[in-house]
C-alpha cells in the first residue's frame, strides 16, 4: 500500500520549499547588494575573525601612511631650513675667504663683519624655524618654546636631546627631527658651536691690525674660522645627509606599505568578497527552482478529484 | 424485517458516512486534527426456513485515525525543534550584532588605537589628544550599547519566561480537564475531544519540551525532557517564575506544590523555553563575560601603560579608563552577615568563568558553579591577605555562617560600566617621564640612551676617566664599553667613546614635551600578548568574540537545520496515518453517494413493491 499523502501536508510542503527557496534567494541577493560572501560571523566564524583582524590591519597601515606623510613634512621643513643653513655657512665661508686676502683695510673688514653678523641673526633664525605649528624643529622633544636664547651675544641651547622614533610601517620606526643640539653645537673636535665660530670671526675681523703682530693674529684667526666654519658647514651637510636617510626610509616603508595593502586586500577579498559570477549563477539557479516549485504547486493543487466532481 | 428497513438503515449509514467524510473535509486545515473514518457493520439477520436473509447495515464506531507512536514521535520532534529554533533565532541576533560594522567592538576599536598611532606620530597635538579622547567615549559608549543590548536580551527571556508559565499553566489545566472529562475510557469520547487533547499536549511540548505518556490507556500525562510532571491525571503542577538566588533581574522556573515553590533546573527544559535557558546559559552569558574582560583588559592595560607616561603638564599619567569592581553575588539563602568586596588584582588572569565561593563553617572554598568542580583559592580574605581566585582579589566584611554560598561574576556586565576619565587633552601621557642629555660641553664621542626601569629619579653621570664614572657623585664605578650603566631606576648605554669630564644627565621630562615614547606604548597595547598566559592579545580577543558568538549560531542553525528535516519527516509519518487527504475524501464522497442512491432507489422499490400488492389485492 502506498503512504497517505494528506492535503495539508502537500499544501505545508510546497509552501516550505518555496519558503526555503526564498530565503537563499534573499542571503544571496544581500550579498550581491553588499559583495560581500560575509553577511555575518555566522557565515564562517573564523573566517570573520579572520576578517577582522585584517580591517584592523589594514586601518593601522593607514594609519602608517598618515604617520609617515607628518614625519615626512618636518624631515623636509628640517632638511630645507639646514640647506639654507647651508648656504648661510658657504657665505661665511667665502667673506672669510675674502677678508683673509690681505689686501683689505679696516673699513673692508667691517663691512664684511656687519655682513657676518646679519648671517650670525639669520643663522639663529634658521635655528629656530617652526613647523608651522607652534613646535620648533630643532628643540629635540622640549619644542615648545624656542630652543636658541641669545644672552649677552652669547647662543644657548634650551632643547633637548631627545630624537622621537615614529612606527611607519609594521615594526619599522624612523627617526624624527634632529635635536638642534647635534646640528649647531659640537661642531669640530673642540666642540664648539656655530654661533661661536660666527662671533670668533666678528671678534678677529674688528681687530685693528695695524701691527704685523696683529696681522699675524688676524690671518691665524681667520684660518682657525675658515676652518672651522668649514667644519660646521659638513655637520649641516651631515645632518641633512641623515635626514635624507630617514627619508629615504619613509619612502620603502611606503612601498613596503603599499605591498602589505595589496596582499591583505587580496586575502580580505578571499575571506570575505563575493564570487559575483557563481553568485549570480546561484542566483538564477535558486530563481529557476523556486519557479519549478512554484509550478509544481499549482499543477498539484489543479488535480483534486473534487475538480473533477463536476 | 423489510426491504423497506434494511434500506431505511442503509441510507441512514449512508448518510451518517457523508456527514463524517463531510467533518473531515470541513477540518482539512485544522491543526492536530485526525481524520475520522466510519466502520459498517452487517445489521445482523431474520431467520426464516430457507435460511437467513441480511437486516441491513449499522454504524458500529466512528473513530480517529492515529497511531501512537507517529503522535510521540511527532511531539518530540515538535519540542526539539521548538528549542532549537528559539536557540538560534536567538544567537543569529547576538551574531548581527556582533558582526555589524555599526554595532560591534571591532570598529571603535580600530578606531581608538588608529587615534594612539597618530598621537605618536605628532605626540604634542592637542587635536590629535582630543581625538584619543574622543575615540575612547566613542570605544566606551560602544561598549555600554552591547553591553545594554545583552541585558535588553536577558529581560526579554525574563519577560518570555512569565509569559510562557502563564501559558504552560493555562495549558496544563486545560489538558487536566480534559483528562477528567475523558475518564479511563478513550473510546467512549469523541475523536475530536481526543485530538484536541494532543493538540493542547503538543502546544504545551513546544514551549516545555518532554514527552506525554498514557496513563491506563486513557489519560495522558505530560513530563517536561527532564521528568517534571507538569500533567498527572486530573491533576496540572502549578508552575511560576522564580528569582536566582543569586541574581534577583534573572528568572527561572519552578513547581509550585503545597505551598512551596520548587525551582526547577534550566537544563530539565526543552522546548522554546530549553532553547532560551540555552541561549542564556551558552551564548549570552559567555558573551556578557567576555565583553566584559575584554573592557577590563582594556582598561587596565591601557591605564597600565598611560601610568608610565608624563603627561603635557610634565605629571606621571593617571586613568584613561575607569571600570567597576567584578560583581560578589550573596546567594538569597545565606545566614550569614558577610559581604565580598572585590578588585582585579591581575586583569590578564582572568577567564569570565563564574566561581562559587563557599563557606564550610572553617574556611572558603571556591567551585564551579556548573560543574561543582573545586577550583584553586588562596589567602584568607583580610585586607592585607585577600582572597585570590582567577586574578580577583576578594576581601571579607561582616562574617558568615556554614554553609553561605557567593557567586563571582569576575567580569560579567563590567562592560557596561567602562568609562573614560580624562576630559582634559594635555593630561595625555605621551610622553616618557625621563630623558637623558650629555652635556654640550661633553669632549668624548659617546651618545647615551636612556631605559626606564623602576622606581627612577633624576641622576648625573659623571666620568672621571675614559673607563670610570660616579654617579650623584657616588663611585666610582668601571666602564665596560658596551654595557649598560646601572643608575637609579634607569639604565643607559653609550654609543661611541666618553671622555674624562663627561657628563651624562638624566633628569624629568619638563612641560609641554613633544617626547612620543609612552604614545608608542599606547599604540602597541592591543597587539602585545596578554590573556591565557600571554598567548591572546587583546586584539584578538575582539575577532574571538566574534568568532565565538558567529560558531554558536553556526551550530545552532546546523542543528536546526537537521532537525526540520527529522521534523517534516515525523510530521510525513503522523500524517501518512491521520491527515485528511482530499481526494481520497471525494472518493468517500462518490462512493457513499452513490451506495446513498442506491439505497433510496431501494425504498422506492419497496414502495412499487408494496403499491402492487395493494393494487393486486384492491382486485
Amino acid at each position: 500500500m502506498n503512504p497517505r499523502i494528506s492535503t495539508a501536508m502537500m499544501y505545508q510542503q510546497s509552501v516550505l520549499a518555496t519558503q526555503s527557496k526564498q530565503v537563499r534567494i534573499d542571503q544571496i541577493g544581500r550579498q550581491l547588494s553588499t559583495m560581500q560572501r560575509l553577511l555575518t560571523a555566522k557565515d564562517d566564524p573564523v573566517g570573520a575573525s579572520t576578517a577582522q583582524d585584517l580591517d584592523r590591519r589594514l586601518a593601522a597601515l593607514d594609519q602608517y601612511g598618515k604617520n609617515a606623510n607628518l614625519v615626512q613634512s618636518r624631515l623636509g621643513m628640517q632638511e630645507n631650513t639646514l640647506e639654507e643653513a647651508g648656504k648661510v655657512m658657504t657665505r661665511v665661508k667665502e667673506l672669510t675667504i675674502e677678508a683673509n686676502s690681505g689686501a683689505l683695510s679696516l673699513k673692508d673688514r667691517q663691512v664684511i663683519v656687519r655682513e657676518l653678523k646679519g648671517l650670525k641673526d639669520a643663522l639663529v633664525q634658521l635655528a629656530n624655524s617652526s613647523d608651522g605649528f607652534g613646535r620648533y624643529l630643532f628643540a629635540g622633544t622640549s619644542d615648545a618654546d624656542a630652543p636658541f636664547t641669545e644672552t649677552g651675544g652669547k647662543v644657548c641651547y634650551q632643547g633637548d636631546q631627545t630624537r622621537r622614533l615614529v612606527e611607519i610601517a609594521p615594526e619599522t620606526m624612523v627617526k624624527d627631527t634632529i635635536p638642534g643640539s647635534e646640528v649647531f653645537f659640537r661642531i669640530g673636535p673642540d666642540h664648539q658651536d656655530a654661533f661661536s665660530i660666527l662671533d670668533q670671526l666678528v671678534d678677529a675681523l674688528g681687530q685693528p691690525a695695524d701691527t704685523p703682530a696683529g696681522r699675524d693674529a688676524l690671518n691665524a684667526a681667520l684660518s682657525v674660522g675658515l676652518r672651522d666654519v668649514t667644519l660646521a658647514g659638513e655637520q649641516f651637510t651631515s645632518a641633512r645627509t641623515g635626514i635624507g636617510t630617514q627619508l629615504a626610509q619613509i619612502d620603502a616603508a611606503a612601498e613596503l606599505r603599499a605591498a602589505n595593502t595589496v596582499t591583505i586586500k587580496t586575502s580580505l577579498s578571499e575571506v570575505r568578497d563575493l564570487d559575483y559570477a557563481q553568485s549570480i549563477v546561484d542566483f538564477n539557479l535558486e530563481k529557476v527552482a523556486l519557479q519549478a516549485a512554484q509550478s509544481v504547486f499549482m499543477q498539484m493543487q489543479s488535480m483534486s478529484l473534487f475538480d473533477r466532481m463536476r | 424485517m423489510s426491504l423497506l428497513s434494511t434500506s431505511t438503515s442503509a441510507l441512514m449509514a449512508f448518510q451518517r458516512a457523508l456527514n463524517t467524510t463531510g467533518h473531515n473535509i470541513a477540518n482539512l486545515k485544522t491543526p492536530g486534527y485526525s481524520r475520522q473514518s466510519v466502520s459498517f457493520a452487517s445489521q445482523g439477520s431474520t431467520r426464516y426456513s430457507f435460511g437467513q436473509v441480511g437486516n441491513g447495515v449499522n454504524i458500529v464506531d466512528i473513530r480517529r485515525d492515529a497511531d501512537i507512536l507517529a503522535n510521540s514521535r511527532l511531539l518530540d520532534s515538535t519540542g526539539e525543534m521548538a528549542r532549537l529554533h528559539q536557540l538560534s533565532v536567538s544567537a543569529n541576533r547576538l551574531d548581527t550584532l556582533f558582526s555589524d560594522k555599526a554595532t560591534n567592538i571591532a570598529g571603535a576599536w580600530s578606531n581608538f588605537f588608529d587615534a594612539a598611532s597618530a598621537l605618536a606620530a605628532d605626540a604634542s597635538s592637542t587635536p590629535q589628544r582630543q581625538q584619543l579622547i574622543d575615540s575612547a567615549h566613542a570605544l566606551s559608549t560602544r561598549f555600554h550599547q552591547l553591553d545594554g543590548e545583552l541585558v535588553k536580551m536577558e529581560d526579554e527571556i525574563n519577560a518570555r519566561l512569565r509569559a510562557s508559565s502563564d501559558e504552560i499553566n493555562r495549558l496544563s489545566h486545560d489538558i487536566a480537564d480534559l483528562n477528567s472529562k475523558i475518564g479511563s475510557n478513550a473510546a467512549a469520547v469523541s475523536p475530536d475531544v481526543l485530538d484536541r487533547r494532543d493538540q493542547l499536549v503538543s502546544q504545551l511540548v513546544e514551549i516545555t519540551g518532554g514527552t506525554a505518556i498514557a496513563q491506563d490507556g486513557a489519560q495522558l500525562n505530560v513530563l517536561t525532557a527532564g521528568g517534571h510532571a507538569l500533567v498527572v491525571g486530573t491533576h496540572a503542577t502549578a508552575v511560576t517564575t522564580i528569582a536566582d538566588p543569586y541574581q534577583p533581574g534573572r528568572l527561572h522556573l519552578a513547581m509550585r506544590s503545597q505551598g512551596q515553590e520548587v525551582r526547577m533546573d534550566d537544563k530539565t527544559f526543552g522546548g522554546q523555553i530549553g532553547g532560551m535557558f540555552e541561549f542564556r546559559r551558552e551564548v549570552l552569558d559567555p558573551a556578557r563575560a567576555d565583553l566584559g574582560r575584554l573592557a577590563v583588559g582594556l582598561s587596565e592595560r591601557f591605564n597600565s601603560a598611560h601610568r608610565q607616561g608624563v603627561d603635557l603638564s610634565g605629571a606621571p599619567g593617571g586613568d584613561v579608563f575607569t571600570h567597576a569592581a567584578p560583581h560578589v553575588l550573596a546567594h538569597s539563602g545565606n545566614t550569614g552577615n558577610a559581604e565580598f568586596s572585590a578588585h582585579y588584582r591581575d586583569s590578564a588572569a582572568l577567564t569570565g568563568k563564574n566561581v562559587e565561593l563557599y563557606f564550610d563553617g572553617n574556611t572558603w572554598n571556591a567551585r564551579d558553579p556548573d560543574t561543582g568542580v573545586g577550583i584553586a583559592l588562596t589567602g584568607s580574605g583580610s585586607a592585607g591577605d585577600p582572597l585570590r581566585v582567577g586574578g580577583i582579589g576578594l576581601t571579607i566584611n561582616g562574617s558568615a555562617k556554614q554553609g553561605d554560598t557567593f557567586l563571582l561574576q569576575p567580569t560579567s556586565g563590567v562592560a557596561g560600566s567602562l568609562g573614560v576619565a580624562i576630559s582634559d587633552p594635555a593630561k595625555i601621557a605621551a610622553a616618557a617621564p625621563f630623558q637623558v642629555a650629555a652635556s654640550l660641553d661633553n669632549k668624548g664621542t659617546a651618545k647615551a640612551s636612556l631605559n626606564i626601569t623602576a622606581g627612577a629619579v633624576p641622576g648625573t653621570i659623571e666620568f672621571i676617566s675614559a673607563n670610570e664614572y660616579t654617579i650623584d657623585g657616588q663611585g666610582p664605578f668601571g666602564f665596560v664599553p658596551g654595557e649598560p650603566i646601572q643608575g637609579k631606576g634607569w639604565d643607559i648605554t653609550l654609543v661611541g667613546e666618553p671622555a674624562s669630564g663627561d657628563t651624562f644627565t638624566v633628569s624629568q621630562t619638563g612641560a609641554n614635551s613633544s617626547d612620543n615614547h609612552n604614545a608608542q606604548r599606547l599604540a602597541g597595547v592591543d597587539a602585545g600578548g596578554f590573556f591565557a598566559g600571554g598567548s591572546v592579545s587583546l586584539k584578538a580577543a575582539v575577532s574571538g568574540l566574534t568568532a565565538s558568538i558567529g560558531s554558536a549560531a553556526r551550530d545552532a542553525e546546523a542543528e536546526v537545520n537537521a532537525q526540520s528535516l527529522l521534523h517534516s519527516q515525523a510530521q510525513s509519518a503522523r500524517d501518512a496515518i491521520s491527515g485528511v487527504d482530499i481526494n481520497e475524501e471525494g472518493a468517500n464522497v462518490l462512493q457513499l453517494q452513490q451506495a446513498y442512491q442506491a439505497a433510496a432507489q431501494l425504498i422506492s422499490t419497496a414502495d412499487t413493491l408494496f403499491q402492487t400488492i395493494l393494487n393486486a389485492t384492491r382486485g
